[in-house]
């Protein structure tokens, strides 16, 4: 194309058939008129299609037929179940819930795979770079066979091969750190916040800035004396310290969890009330102590038979919280969950467990609503701001943990093991990217190597790594759509169903792409800006 | 620019729709405006059929062919004698309804006999037929859009499939249930017993709709594993993730047999709903519709007067005129509907009647062996009737 | 006077052992506390992974074990005798590089032996390389029984000489091409032409063969759908490949083109004026029929059309080829692939006139490659931005046109810049082909999945992936070694 300016043409007027601006415009309204006759066919046999299938298509609510009611048939019940639910779902819901269940499904597989595989891909990515030969030849040849493997067959391979051929509920594999592996899925140990983390908060907040307090003045003083004053250590400890204190006076001072039990039990009259329901097993197992030599004598239906009834709300924090305080005693235990909390109090009235756990306000109202309300006691129980609630064998099932479906395990595992392999590689290209010479500056300067490290090589590599990094996060986030293949209920599968049982295909289509581009703007708008952050100040 | 652009149209987009998700319709009933939607196309369509008219002063026949036409009918007739084959959706891996044994290539099953009724009606020739493969999810866009003339797929005929998708059933060829399997050894033996368990079914059938219905009924609480195509499911099921396996009851009886363990297994004695199965065309062709209706007769109506593959050549010269009608010998029943009036014969010559059809398949000679129940005759018992050919 | 003996060399300090090693432990064991501590820690872990593997298996864990401190041993001794031993250099350099890197490798090696018994007592010992039976290992059988599903799928077993007649063809024409540019490259320099016609005419030719033509001729057709397995893999990839690589170019030079654009009273003229049209005949009539917001914002759409036309004129000046392009580009690659699929398989149908049938399988190709070419797209468009303006520049001085100047000067040096990106990007398609299993093709991936299906062979799920993950690797491997080539026969990097 010719740059030259237009006042150094020659004078003689060019005939527009041959002036370049004039066809180029031309060429650009003949490129305009081209694609919009194609889209308005490909309009127009879109709309003959659709309407041959029938006038409900375009159903309004007043029972004509009208293209702005295109997406109308989004508002009748779902009438499927969906097997994950991170947020209420009822078959009678509409198809727009049970689209925003599976657009939080994907959310979910998506960030929690995008901080797994960044993690698993850094630290791949500088094994592939460490001193030890046989770690460096594992990292490549993980990352050799991943990324020459379909995604798909990964995906299968880790649910049918690997996941679903666990062993059943009952013989789960306990590789330690009280994880159980089975064919139902994974159960991890997970903390549990009860009510009296808000205090305990506060006393967070207050480490928190006991750290940077100490931490700009340690760093005052050695700006002034030039002497390193281990500034980490100290602020770390002061900050440790507060947090401590913080939590052993909320945990002793706190009144906030009770348990309702009969005063028949006499459980009032023992020093505490874990003393109380320890005496009151002894006295069904009648034996002298609880340890182990001593249960080993009871046979496992006495045992099954005397253990501790306890009813608790589902998914309330009593139940990690007493169970915490139950094992610590090696008090044998039954938890029956409920509902809701008047189904516990009416299983708790007819005698169905010894003792219902909830919070002391909620079971002062509860007792309120007994036949004999004085004839029974709330009996205090200790409560730490977080529990850790350990998954364990009930029956047939597990109860307690965060628990992992195996679907979802699966497209995790997969997508962030496949991930990874590229974010190796381009972790890998950043760091090799920093100057040799930066890194030798930097130890000629005495900078240690952690210095090193987090002031020189980091900021440079971070900057080759992001922009590939971005794109590597959008691809995780399409290929959880594979999830139809393992069974997850994302986005994908649960637009399918609705599809399937609307029959409004391109409706749905349409929805899915909105969704999706949408997803990916997000992503993307956020690591540039995080890229534009990071971008090197050239002179 | 660009991207800033990009980021302000999606985001006005989805802010839309995230209002529309949270807004209430307020229903004011009113008349509809202009710009309605074009609904149907009515055609008048020719086609030629093939007579035979006797011959001037001799006793023998020629064959002529005569353009026959008819109004309200789409043009799936004559494309597909023009196409010179029918397009069937079916299934690949149904054993004994719709089943591609991978080693010969061929499709054997209940539908695919029906598949083949319509061509033999059609052409004369059974083969004349092909089988296209659907999946739960692929088999409704493939029969509205056009790809494929009839589905024969072990499709439950519903009110919304009959209305909004726009398809109209032919007659019910096999009535069933929807049941639940589970293993001997759990115990179970009501869906009661599945209360805080999992059930692998199948994405985008009735049986997931069914499956919420009844569970949340009875106020029983468990986990669906939806999984995309029936060989997923009934493998996950094997393997142990799901407690229960549900689909139509006939289709349970012939997963089990592709089970690690068939023994092991359990179908219950509960029957979730009413599935009855049979084949569907799209709506806007009134006389494909009747065509495929009236060859579904035709192998009832069969079984019905007695007669079968082996002696359909001896019925042609029965003294029934009942009989002689439905095969065509008096009367030309069958040019109303584009077809030659001895369609009902080729049908029965070429694949049997219903009962052929059914031992041929789920008989007492197959692993399947499925009692006729509902799917016999109405003069034994069971649903099957058909109009008279008159 | 004492004779000039060799004894030159003055008598070495004597260090004591221990403090040599106390100094050593000092620098590179305990220097600073977060050393320490991350040292124990892993000695910890190394003993705690001993144990668990001696319980297991006790021969192998100790013979590990015993060879790891006899390495240890040796590499000790010889730093202290500071005699360079060739074993103890590599032992040092590779596995004994520090504390950490030591205790690593007792770690890698322990678990890796303990994988590598579990893989060879299930892939070899235990193995059965006929049907199933009472063996505890894999069924090689699955394989050898069904390869020919594994390699053509359904493709019918008379035909297969179709299959063999184009893999000749193709050996041929890369063997034409090998030698054409290596050893008789000044003889067969005229056959260059030839060879090009032939390598543009070999896809049309090996589609005819395999696909068949009418039911009379002596090729009687053969069905899309009967194609399966690795053939249909291949298939889908190289078409992809041979459709999306114009394609992508041309959107590239389209996303990136100067041309003038529209002049915005002409967009506004246009746009205005339907804007204008469809509000009237169309929203204002139906506005008091919308009951909610959605129905209101899909009936304002004359609205929305003004909105594109106004962010069009100022985000593009006007330019339709660029926003088209980049409209495309962006919206492609926003989406997965599965949904693209999805559309082609259902979509596409209500698209085209009623009545026009395209198999499945042609239009699941078209979907992946215009998927793929956008992607591409975004790759030549990196090399193209890579040119120096001077090329440009000299092209103009020298009066060649445009397409001269794409065909002679750009394309050749944007398109050598971007091979890794592409050979990436084409490596990527060939696993993506895999997807076509959701929409009901049967590739590599969904006749396994048949395979393992049938009564005989069911659930030999892991034979049978290992199987296609072989020829997937190996496949990607042949694709890069190919991009490898193709970057030193263009003399990336060096010229």
């Amino acid at each position: 194309m010719p740059m030259g300016p237009d006042r150094l043409r020659s004078t003689a007027a060019i005939p527009f058939w041959r002036d370049v601006r004039v066809l180029g415009v031309l060429a650009q309204i003949a490129l305009a008129i081209a694609l919009v006759a194609g889209t308005a066919w490909l309009g127009r046999n879109l709309l003959a299609g659709i309407s041959r299938l029938g006038s409900a298509q375009f159903l309004c609510a007043d029972g004509s037929s009208h293209l702005r009611c295109l997406f109308n048939f989004m508002n009748l019940p779902a009438s499927f179940d969906i097997g994950e639910l991170p947020i209420d779902y009822e078959t009678t819901d509409n198809y727009w819930r049970a689209l925003q269940v599976g657009l939080l499904n994907t959310i979910k597989v998506s960030v929690t795979g995008i901080l797994l595989a960044t993690l698993l891909g850094a630290f791949t990515g500088i094994a592939v770079l460490s001193n030890n030969w046989l770690l460096r030849s594992l990292a490549h040849g993980y990352i050799d066979i991943i990324r020459n493997t379909p995604l798909l067959v990964q995906l299968f391979f880790l649910y049918y091969g690997v996941i679903l051929a666990l062993p059943a509920v009952s013989d789960s594999l306990r590789p330690g750190l009280g994880i159980y592996l089975s064919q139902r899925g994974i159960a991890l140990p997970w903390p549990v916040f009860t009510g009296s983390m808000l205090p305990w908060l506060a006393f967070l907040l207050l480490a928190l800035i006991q750290f940077q307090v100490l931490w700009l003045i340690l760093g005052q003083r050695e700006q002034a004396t030039g002497r390193p004053t281990n500034r980490l250590a100290w602020a770390g400890l002061s900050a440790l310290a507060v947090a401590a204190a913080g939590w052993f006076l909320v945990a002793g001072f706190n009144d906030n969890q009770a348990v309702l039990v009969s005063r028949g039990a006499r459980v009032g009259q023992a020093r505490s009330t874990l003393e109380g329901l320890e005496a009151l097993v002894l006295d069904r197992l009648r034996i002298a102590s609880l340890s182990p030599a001593d249960l080993e004598q009871v046979g496992p239906e006495a045992l099954q038979e005397a253990a501790l009834k306890v009813c608790v709300v589902e998914g309330s924090p009593s139940e990690p919280n007493l169970a915490r305080l139950l094992r610590a005693r090696n008090i044998p235990f039954h938890m029956e969950d409920f509902d809701r909390a008047d189904q516990a109090t009416a299983a708790y009235a007819e005698g169905e467990c010894d003792v219902f756990a909830a919070p002391r306000v909620v079971l002062a109202g509860e007792r309120g609503t007994l036949e004999n309300p004085a004839g029974h006691l709330l009996a205090g129980v200790s409560e730490l701001p977080v529990v850790l609630s350990l998954p364990s064998l009930e029956g047939l099932n597990l109860a307690g943990g965060a628990r992992l479906t195996p679907e979802f395990a699966a497209l995790l595992f997969g997508l962030v093991l496949y991930t990874a392999a590229f974010i190796a590689e381009i972790v890998r290209a950043g760091i090799l990217a920093v100057h040799r010479g930066q890194s030798e500056a930097a130890r000629a300067l005495g900078l240690t190597e952690g210095q090193r490290l987090q002031l020189v090589v980091l900021p440079q590599a971070l900057r080759v790594i992001i922009p590939p990094l971005t794109s590597q996060y959008l691809n995780l986030a399409k290929n959880s759509s594979l999830a139809i293949a393992v069974g997850f209920p994302d986005l994908v599968a649960v637009t399918n169903t609705i599809m399937n049982q609307s029959g409004r295909a391109v409706q749905v289509i349409i929805l899915v792409m909105l969704a999706y581009l949408s997803l990916s703007l997000a992503i993307s708008a956020l690591l540039n800006w995080y890229n534009r952050k990071m971008a090197l100040v050239e002179r | 620019m660009n991207r800033k652009t990009y980021a302000i149209a999606a985001g006005l987009l989805a802010l839309s729709f995230l209002f529309a998700a949270c807004a209430t319709p307020t229903a004011t009933p009113s008349t509809s405006p202009g710009a309605q939607v074009e609904v149907t196309r009515v055609v008048t369509v020719e086609v030629p059929v093939t007579v035979e008219v006797p011959v001037e002063g001799t006793p023998t026949t020629t064959e002529v062919q005569v353009p026959v036409t008819f109004d309200e009918a789409g043009d799936t007739l004559q494309t597909v004698m023009e196409r010179g084959r029918l397009i069937c959706g079916g299934n690949a891996n149904v054993p004994g309804f719709g089943y591609l044994d991978p080693a010969t290539q061929t499709y054997a099953g209940f539908d695919i006999d029906f598949c083949k009724a319509i061509a033999a009606a059609i052409f004369d020739d059974p083969e004349a037929m092909e089988v296209v493969a659907t999946t739960g999810q692929s088999r409704f866009p493939a029969l509205q859009s056009g790809e494929i003339d009839v589905l024969i797929r072990n499709t439950t005929w519903t009110i919304s499939r009959d209305t909004s998708l726009g398809f109209d059933f032919a007659p019910t060829t096999f009535y069933d249930g929807q049941g639940m399997m589970v293993r001997k050894d759990s115990g179970i033996t009501d869906l009661e017993g599945l209360e805080g368990g999992t059930v692998c079914v199948q994405q985008g059938t009735t049986t997931e709709l069914n499956l919420a219905d009844v569970m949340s009924f009875l106020g029983v609480d468990y986990e669906p594993i939806v999984l995309a195509d029936a060989n997923a499911t009934r493998e996950a099921y094997d393997q142990g993730r799901c407690d229960g396996f549900t689909t139509d009851k006939s289709a349970l009886v012939s997963q089990q047999i592709l089970l690690a363990e068939p023994e092991a297994h359990t179908i219950l004695d509960v029957t979730m709903s009413k599935e009855p199965l049979g084949p569907l065309v799209r709506h806007g062709d009134n006389n494909w519709g009747d065509v495929v209706t009236w060859v579904t007769f035709c192998t009832f109506n069969a079984e019905e007067l007695g007669v079968d593959s082996t002696n359909v050549d001896e019925m042609m010269g029965s003294d029934d005129p009942v009989i002689l009608n439905m095969l065509g010998v008096e009367g030309d029943l069958g040019l109303a509907l584009g077809l030659p009036a001895d369609f009902c014969a080729r049908v029965i010559q070429h694949v049997g009647n219903y009962a052929e059809i059914y031992n041929r398949n789920l008989g007492p000679d197959t692993p399947f062996n499925l009692p006729r129940g509902l799917n016999a005759l109405y003069t034994n018992g069971g649903l099957l009737y058909s109009p008279p050919f008159r | 006077m004492a004779p000039l003996t060799q004894s030159a060399a003055p008598p070495r300090p004597a260090r004591p052992l221990l403090a040599s090693a106390l100094g050593w432990a000092q620098e590179n064991v305990w220097a600073t506390p977060w050393q320490a501590l991350g040292n124990l820690a892993l000695l910890l872990f190394a003993a705690w992974a001993f144990r668990g593997q001696l319980a297991r298996a006790p021969l192998l864990a100790s013979v590990i074990g015993a060879l790891w401190l006899a390495g240890l041993l040796w590499l000790a001794a010889n730093a202290l005798g500071h005699r360079p031993d060739p074993l103890s250099q590599w032992l040092k350099e590779r596995l004994f590089a520090s504390p950490p890197s030591a205790l690593l490798t007792l770690v890698i090696v322990l678990w890796l032996a303990a994988a590598a018994r579990g893989l060879v007592s299930w892939a070899i010992v235990n193995a059965s390389f006929a049907g199933k039976g009472e063996h505890t290992g894999a069924t090689w059988g699955v394989i050898f029984a069904n390869f020919k599903l594994f390699m053509v799928g359904q493709y019918p077993a008379g035909d297969l000489w179709r299959v063999w007649a184009s893999l000749a063809l193709a050996a041929a024409l890369v063997a034409a091409l090998v030698l054409v540019l290596g050893p008789l490259r000044g003889r067969l320099r005229p056959a260059r032409r030839l060879l090009t016609a032939l390598w543009l005419l070999s896809p049309v030719v090996i589609w005819l063969l395999l696909r068949g033509l009418s039911p009379g001729s002596p090729l009687p057709p053969v069905e899309t759908r009967l194609w399966g397995g690795l053939l249909l893999t291949l298939i889908l990839t190289v078409f992809a490949i041979v459709v999306s690589f114009p394609l992508g170019i041309l959107l590239a030079l389209g996303r990136r083109s100067q041309l003038p654009g529209v002049p915005a009273w002409l967009t506004a003229l246009v746009v205005g004026g339907l804007a204008a049209y469809g509000l009237w005949t169309y929203t204002l009539p139906g506005w008091p029929h919308a009951t909610t917001v959605l129905e209101r914002v899909l009936l304002l759409w004359p609205l929305w059309l003004a909105l594109a036309g106004v962010l069009f004129q100022r985000a593009y000046r006007g330019n339709v080829a660029a926003a088209a392009s980049t409209v495309y580009i962006e919206f492609v690659r926003g989406v997965p692939l599965i949904t693209v699929l999805f559309m082609a398989q259902i979509m596409l149908a209500l698209f085209l006139p009623a009545n026009f049938d395209i198999e499945n399988a042609y239009r699941v190709m078209w979907g992946i490659a215009l998927f793929s070419a956008a992607y591409l797209a975004e790759n030549v468009r990196g090399g193209l931005q890579s040119i120096p303006k001077g090329q440009y520049e000299a092209a103009d001085a020298l009066g060649l046109s445009t397409l001269q100047q794409l065909r002679l000067v750009i394309l050749p040096q944007a398109l050598r810049v971007v091979i890794p990106p592409i050979t990436g990007q084409f490596i990527n398609l060939f696993k993506d082909t895999s997807l076509v299993t959701i929409v009901g093709l049967f590739d590599l991936l969904g006749i396994a999945n048949v395979v393992i299906a049938q009564p005989d062979w069911l659930g030999l799920r892991r034979e049978a992936y290992f199987f296609i993950t072989v020829i997937y690797y190996l496949g990607c491997l042949a694709m890069a070694q190919t991009g490898y080539w193709l970057e030193r026969r263009t003399g990336l990097g060096v010229r």
